[in-house]
């Protein structure tokens, strides 16, 4: 008995050491590998260095000799079913370059989780790809800290292509600069103007139509014309299951109603901030703000705005525009009207022009767009090749390339005339999106695609109906709007700290305010409290960096 | 004998223990860079944005509201449940009972959540239909602050009475028949058995249970809740752990959220033990 539980103490006691050994030995060869970066960053004279120099082709393709493999974190969007590895764009590039990519590939719904675990953690791929991948603060902020390397060295020695980009449009180059001087991220940029156009007020045509009323001009008819559809059962089927007006509320600024305050005087966005006449105004909490939400709110007591535009998302109100039987949906907010109605119905909507407000003015939302955006390529302190990986991207930044990154492969959505292209045609059954998304990383790849290369191409269907959307609201977008600014990293962090709290509260108290009403006194303690939470400190920074943005 | 406790030791100390270490970064300003070790101490200045942050009593009210809530209601239900299939002379009647009760407890969070949504719609939810057709106005109870904690218990009911109830009812197949043939032949009622025999004998269980219960007190279901939220319940449904998530991982303030989450563990323990003291003071049952 004694004996035998000795023997059982020993083996276990071994064992432990096994593992404890086995650790220690995984730090060691992490401290190591450590190491290994730093040299890899400095001058670097070792043998290994120069075995790696001179595996790199400095020019030309591929891009190295032997291959190599690096290890990226991207999102994916939710439209894209096969993985990054057997898209066609992907393996084609991977043929072209030599270099084998191990893509980390997130959902764009769980990516900033993610994204800020793997910042937490400390172990980084060798880079970040996408236009989504990282966001402005994120490139200041762990640019500052270290975990991203600066670029503009590599840049010049390796990267044509984007040195040709930011000498053609300098202000690019402006724009990725941080306050410290480096370059941390190469931009996405897609110069597509009628994308600086994201909502989009639809109504039912032909209900209008059939109850004899004409579009809605002001807020008050607009109300009226919701009451008819409410009431007087335009799709004909003796049920009274009209949504008179339905929308996403919540952060989106393609499916939400923050166009619609410009009807009241002044327009509102996710960050609430708009420039009056060189001036940066907070917009929740002045009179027309105030009014804005009041009308909605009688239009939320009268039964017009359907409840669940609080609580739905993109699938339930295309369930509501697409279900079986007679249209349903009155009044929306989207994007376009094919997306939520397929594209037959959407036949029997137009697009309303901003509601007038009392002095007669038409206001209606503009955004930056996708022109720039600072996200792209960023490379990572912990990567062994920063110089593969920029002439990776730098291949990719080429026209052609970059355009078969975002739409897709030339022969299966792209067809190449001469120096032209044409969209292929979407086979039966799927959007545009889907489409789209088939062989490529489409919308969240990292790609530069410039006025000039979108002229060379045949405007698809959905395009031109965008770009009539665009031409149709573009007279009544503001001139100026908040510009793109680099923020330093100390306010950067300030200002995140700020908005979590703020603009949380303030989205809360829009829908309380729109559902239940308030009184004078519930109106003071909302201005009171978001007193309270710092938003002169906001706006303090917000304006100081929009007067430096002038000069 | 001691060496049996080995493996549960070093599994604690790996995954209980050491990870405490990580517990520093409440106090300071953490950058993964400079490591846990090696950034800046900051002292209590977390704790007190927490604590002046206008968040901070509608989330701690509603984390201890809904707790309180979820004990007084989803504790006893199934106690009662298993005392009523305790009586059931039928056994595949019981059987059959207790299968359809221990269903939904395997039904995902996300699915339920889904569930709830559609049933609730105030458009086409079957709740909503049932209250139009006796002539009430569809009430939108996803989007309602009042309504929020009452679906959140209510729904776990449904989902874990039966699961709950396993344990007691395996306590009270453990009676003694004969103590019941007893009372039987002394003429008592089925509500006297009940009362006398079988709730004393499962008592030591239901006050296990019921310390146990509290020390996962302030940790309420994070998935369900912040599946249910919506910008018009929030003032209900704002809870410790959703706003840990908000601000640590999605807002990537680490230490901030850190030091929240310590608040949390440490009202915990103290509710924790001062329900041990009362359960050992009275019933001379308790965890130490």
């Amino acid at each position: 008995m004694n004996k035998r539980s000795y023997k059982g103490k020993i083996t276990i006691l071994m064992a432990i050491s096994l593992l404890l050994s086995a650790c220690s030995n995984a730090n060691n060869a992490g401290n190591e590998e450590g190491s290994g970066h730093a040299n890899a960053n400095s001058v670097g004279s070792s043998a290994v260095q120069e075995e790696r120099d001179s595996n790199i082709n400095k020019e030309g393709l591929p891009i190295v000799k032997e291959k190599v493999s690096l290890q990226f974190v991207t999102t994916m969007s939710p439209l894209q079913k096969k993985p990054y590895a057997d898209l066609q764009v992907v393996k084609d590039f991977e043929a072209k370059t030599n270099v084998h990519i191990d893509w980390d590939a997130v959902p764009s719904e769980s990516y900033k989780e993610k994204k800020n675990l793997i910042f937490a953690g400390g172990s980084l791929p060798d880079a970040f790809y996408g236009i989504n991948a990282l966001d402005d603060a994120d490139v200041t902020l762990y640019g500052d800290q270290g975990y991203l390397i600066p670029l503009e060295d590599l840049i010049e020695a390796y990267a044509p292509n984007i040195k040709r980009l930011f000498e053609l449009r300098p202000e690019y180059k402006e724009g990725v600069t941080s306050s410290d001087g480096h370059i941390y991220s190469i931009p996405t940029i897609h110069e597509q103007d009628q994308l600086t156009q994201e909502d989009a007020l639809f109504i039912n045509k032909k209900w209008l139509d059939t109850l004899g009323l004409p579009l809605p001009a002001t807020v008050e008819q607009f109300e009226q014309v919701l009451q008819a559809f409410k009431q007087k059962d335009p799709n004909g089927n003796n049920i009274a299951d009209e949504i008179p007006f339905s929308f996403i509320y919540g952060g989106a600024r393609q499916d939400g109603i923050y166009s619609m305050f410009g009807s009241f005087g002044r327009l509102d966005n996710p960050d609430h901030l708009v420039i009056e006449n060189g001036q940066l105004v907070f917009t929740a909490d002045k009179p027309a703000y105030r009014e804005a939400v009041e009308y909605f709110n009688r239009l939320y007591q009268e039964g017009l705005i359907d409840p669940e535009s609080f609580t739905q998302d993109t699938q339930v109100i295309t369930a509501k525009g697409k279900n079986e039987g007679v249209p349903i949906l009155g009044a929306f907010v989207g994007w376009n009207a094919a997306n939520v109605l397929g594209p037959e119905r959407a036949a029997d909507y137009v697009a309303l022009a901003p509601l007038k407000d009392s002095n007669g003015n038409q206001l209606w939302n503009k955004y930056h767009g996708s022109s720039f955006t600072r996200s792209g390529f960023s490379i990572t302190s912990a990567s062994k090749y920063p110089e593969v990986a920029i002439r990776w991207i730098d291949a990719q930044y080429e026209e052609e390339e970059s355009l078969q990154w975002s739409s897709g492969p030339i022969g299966v959505n792209l067809i190449k005339n001469g120096d032209r292209y044409d969209y292929a045609p979407i086979p039966e059954g799927k959007s545009y999106g889907e489409f789209r998304h088939t062989e490529a990383p489409g919308n969240q790849s990292a790609r530069a695609i410039l006025r000039e290369t979108f002229a060379k191409i045949n405007e698809s269907e959905t395009n031109l109906a965008k770009i009539a959307l665009w031409n149709f609201y573009k007279p009544y977008q503001p001139k100026e709007i908040y510009p793109l600014v680099v923020f330093d990293a100390a306010d950067l962090e300030r200002l995140n700290i700020l908005k979590t709290d703020l603009y949380s509260y303030i989205d809360k108290k829009q829908a309380q305010f729109i559902v239940k009403g308030f009184t004078q006194e519930d109106w003071d303690s909302y201005v009171k409290e978001l007193e309270k939470m710092n938003l002169n400190e906001l706006l303090d920074i917000y304006s100081r960096y929009y007067d430096k943005s002038k000069r | 004998m001691y060496l049996l406790f080995l493996p549960v030791l070093i599994y604690f100390v790996i995954f209980h223990y050491w990870p405490m270490y990580g517990l520093q970064i409440a106090f300071k300003e953490y950058s993964a860079i400079r490591g846990i070790g090696g950034s800046p101490w900051t002292g209590w200045t977390h704790f007190e944005r927490f604590y002046q942050s206008s968040q901070f009593w509608i989330i701690i009210k509603n984390t201890v509201l809904i707790n309180v809530y979820e004990l007084l209601v989803a504790f006893p239900i199934p106690i009662l449940f298993a005392l009523l299939l305790n009586q059931i002379g039928n056994e595949r009647f019981k059987k059959t009972v207790q299968t359809i009760t221990y269903a939904p407890h395997f039904i995902s969070i996300v699915v339920v959540v889904g569930m709830l949504h559609i049933f609730l719609s105030p458009r086409t939810g079957m709740l909503n239909h049932l209250l139009v057709l006796f002539g009430a106005e569809p009430v939108f109870f996803m989007g309602s602050e009042g309504w929020f904690k009452s679906i959140f218990v209510f729904s776990g009911v449904w989902q874990n009475m039966g699961w709950s109830s396993i344990v007691y009812v395996a306590a009270l197949s453990g009676v003694n028949p004969d103590m019941h043939e007893a009372a039987v032949m002394d003429g008592a009622s089925k509500l006297q058995r009940i009362m006398r025999i079988d709730l004393p004998s499962i008592q030591p269980i239901i006050v296990i249970l019921l310390i146990m219960n509290i020390g996962s007190f302030m940790s309420v279901g994070f998935e369900k809740i912040y599946l249910m939220q919506n910008a018009l319940n929030l003032d209900a449904s704002e809870v410790i752990q959703t706003y840990v998530y908000k601000t640590g991982l999605l807002g990537a303030q680490f230490s901030y959220s850190t030091a929240i989450g310590l608040v949390n563990a440490v009202i915990n323990f103290m509710l924790l033990a001062a329900v041990n003291q009362v359960a050992k003071k009275y019933k001379q049952t308790s965890l130490w």
